[in-house]
């Protein structure tokens, strides 16, 4: 066979040749190895009458379509030769007959070997493991002379390492306890079933056909016209909210005498009690709204509103009826626009310093000397008659 | 006889009227005893002496107008010396008065003072923080931190919430008021100077006061 000499046959010969790592680079070798397994692949043809290929098709075809058409092939192939590898098992002297085939598959392994599908090359191992374990098989069958009980002890002591190897072994992540993702494989809770109680409802899943019925449904109402959800009842309050106590914590103004005072008027007529600070609160808070809504009303309308009654003591002015009608701007006071002969209730003629003439500073001059006269003619006649009066009295006293 | 007199039947019992229950007027204070006047002396501290002669106008008026009280100032025993006079309505205003007084010399304000005056159930219950626990140096000065507290806010809002008034004189407490809300204070106090904290004492007085609120 290796005198024949054909381009499949050199293919082979220069992809034995080539090592290992060249496969790993793109180059020409992947021509030579198509051309190397298009031969075998003929070669191996007769061996399989059934295969639907009568050659392997490898232009245009890319390493997996390639792959696949060895695969097809392949397999049956396989499995005969297993059929007769377990044969020769059987009976030996058979192999001495057909010693060349066989060792035609060995040469062909080792070829297919070469090649750059690392599957096709697990695929054979296993044919070879198939093969080794067959050979052990052969051994086993060698010692047939064991007893039954020897068998049995053999069996339960395989028994007991596998077991033993179970328990030795690292256990799997499933029996190790509390576990984190980090510390397990990925994805590999996807494949466990994972035993566990929700505590939440899980949620229902929605399809097509949930949200058709939906639909349906509300449609169905809608044209019904019948609108009759179930109201939420409103939760009646049981209790009125008790008022929480704030403590005052500033000195109290009130003296303790109050204090006791306005505790025994609210207990005995609490009508007239005064108004707690609440009261107050809510009386403030009741004006400010009623401020607030005249504001609304006169900005929600040009009707006019009545102003708010406000229960509010205030001091009525009783201003006379004219004052009100008086045309003056609010900002001038009543004050500036009283007239001169108001502001001055004396004589008419008033005049300043620089404004008097001659005659008039002579007259009052004339005036100021006649008043200072008259005083001054009574006065001593009025002192003249006390001294006469007092005289007698202390007269008759020390009378 | 034909005619029959009618019998004279006197009636069996003669109504004849009653003397008058008498009604005797109360003794005044100078009735008493022999007409002797009855004397009542409060001390005067000396850390008093100057809010006594700022505030003497308004003791004096009260006990000299409303209670007929005669009273005045002895400078060299220094005392408050207290007086019933003829028109004293009552004795106990006597007592009242004096009262009164006592309360102005442990250190109450005057209107506080003066409900003594006006009411009948109110009393002046004095105690030491060292009758409730013995504290020594820094743990009796905060102890009576506590009791008083920021700006005295934990002693105002036990007058509030009690209707008690407080002194607190160094290590003396006081509280005027009356019986019950004496007993309310006095608890909330010594729980402070056991060492409780305010929050706690002012949650606790809430309740309390509600209580007493809802009682009368």
């Amino acid at each position: 066979m290796a005198t024949v000499t054909d381009p499949g046959m050199e293919a082979l010969e220069k992809l034995k040749s080539t090592e290992p790592p060249v496969f790993l680079a793109p180059s020409s070798i992947s021509e030579v190895a198509r051309v190397a397994s298009q031969y075998l692949f003929t070669k191996l043809k007769p061996h399989n009458p059934k295969s639907p290929f009568v050659e392997l098709l490898v232009d245009g075809f890319d390493a997996e379509q390639i792959w696949q058409q060895i695969d097809m092939q392949s397999q049956p192939l396989l499995s005969s030769l297993r059929h007769e590898v377990k044969r020769f098992a059987k009976n030996p002297e058979e192999i001495l007959k057909l010693g060349n085939l066989v060792l035609k598959v060995s040469h062909e392994n080792d070829d297919i070997d070469e090649m750059d599908m690392d599957e096709l090359e697990e695929f054979l191992e296993e044919g070879e493991a198939e093969e080794y374990g067959t050979g052990s098989k052969n051994k086993k069958g060698g010692n047939e002379k064991l007893s039954t009980h020897e068998k049995e002890r053999l069996k339960v002591q395989s028994k007991i390492e596998q077991m033993e190897k179970a328990n030795l072994d690292p256990k799997h992540w499933t029996m190790q306890g509390e576990i984190t993702a980090a510390k397990r494989p990925k994805n590999s809770a996807l494949e466990v079933d994972l035993d566990f109680e929700h505590n939440a409802r899980p949620a229902p899943v929605i399809t097509e056909e949930v949200t058709a019925t939906l639909e349906d449904l509300i449609k169905n109402r809608v044209i019904e016209a019948r609108f009759d959800d179930v109201q939420r009842a409103p939760s009646l309050p049981t209790k009125s909210k008790r008022e929480a106590k704030e403590l005052d914590d500033s000195k109290s103004k009130k003296g303790l005498a109050e204090v006791y005072e306005a505790e025994y008027v609210q207990k005995a007529n609490p009508a007239f009690a005064p108004a707690t600070f609440s009261d107050e609160l809510k009386k403030e808070a009741s004006i400010l709204f009623k401020k607030l809504c005249l504001k609304l009303d006169a900005l929600s309308h040009f009707h006019f509103t009545p102003k708010p009654i406000i229960e509010e003591m205030n001091i009525q002015t009783n201003v006379p009826a004219i004052a009100m009608e008086e045309v003056a701007p609010v900002a001038v006071s009543d004050a500036a626009m009283l007239a001169p002969e108001e502001i001055f209730a004396g004589k008419g003629n008033i005049k300043d310093e620089s404004e008097l003439t001659q005659e008039d500073r002579k007259r009052r001059r004339a005036k100021k000397k006649r008043k200072f006269k008259a005083e001054s003619a009574n006065q001593p006649i009025k002192k003249a008659r006390d001294v006469t009066t007092e005289n007698p009295k202390t007269g008759s006293e020390q009378l | 006889m034909a005619e029959s007199t009618p019998m004279e039947i006197q009636p069996a019992t003669v109504t004849e009227p009653m003397p008058a229950k008498p009604i005797f007027k109360p003794l005044k204070a100078h009735e008493m005893s022999d007409g002797k006047v009855q004397f009542r002396k409060v001390s005067v501290p000396s850390n008093r002496y100057t809010p006594l002669k700022k505030a003497w106008l308004d003791i004096y008026t009260p006990v000299y107008d409303q209670m007929k009280i005669d009273i005045r100032m002895n400078l060299k025993a220094r005392k408050v010396e207290l007086k019933t006079r003829a028109d004293t309505p009552d004795v106990s205003n006597l007592q009242k008065s004096a009262d009164f007084v006592h309360a102005f010399m442990l250190g109450f304000d005057i209107p506080d003072a003066i409900s003594l005056l006006r009411m009948d159930e109110l009393y002046v219950e004095s105690f030491e923080i060292k009758d409730v626990k013995t504290l020594k140096g820094e743990h009796q000065s905060r102890a009576i931190g506590r009791l008083s507290g920021k700006g005295g806010k934990t002693r105002f809002a036990i007058e509030n919430s009690t209707k008690t008034r407080i002194v607190i004189a160094d290590t003396r407490i006081h509280i005027l008021g009356a019986f019950s809300n004496i007993k309310v204070a006095r608890s909330s106090l010594c729980s402070l100077i056991m060492g409780s904290p305010a929050g706690k004492v002012y949650s606790k007085l809430r309740g309390v006061s509600e209580r007493l609120a809802e009682r009368c």
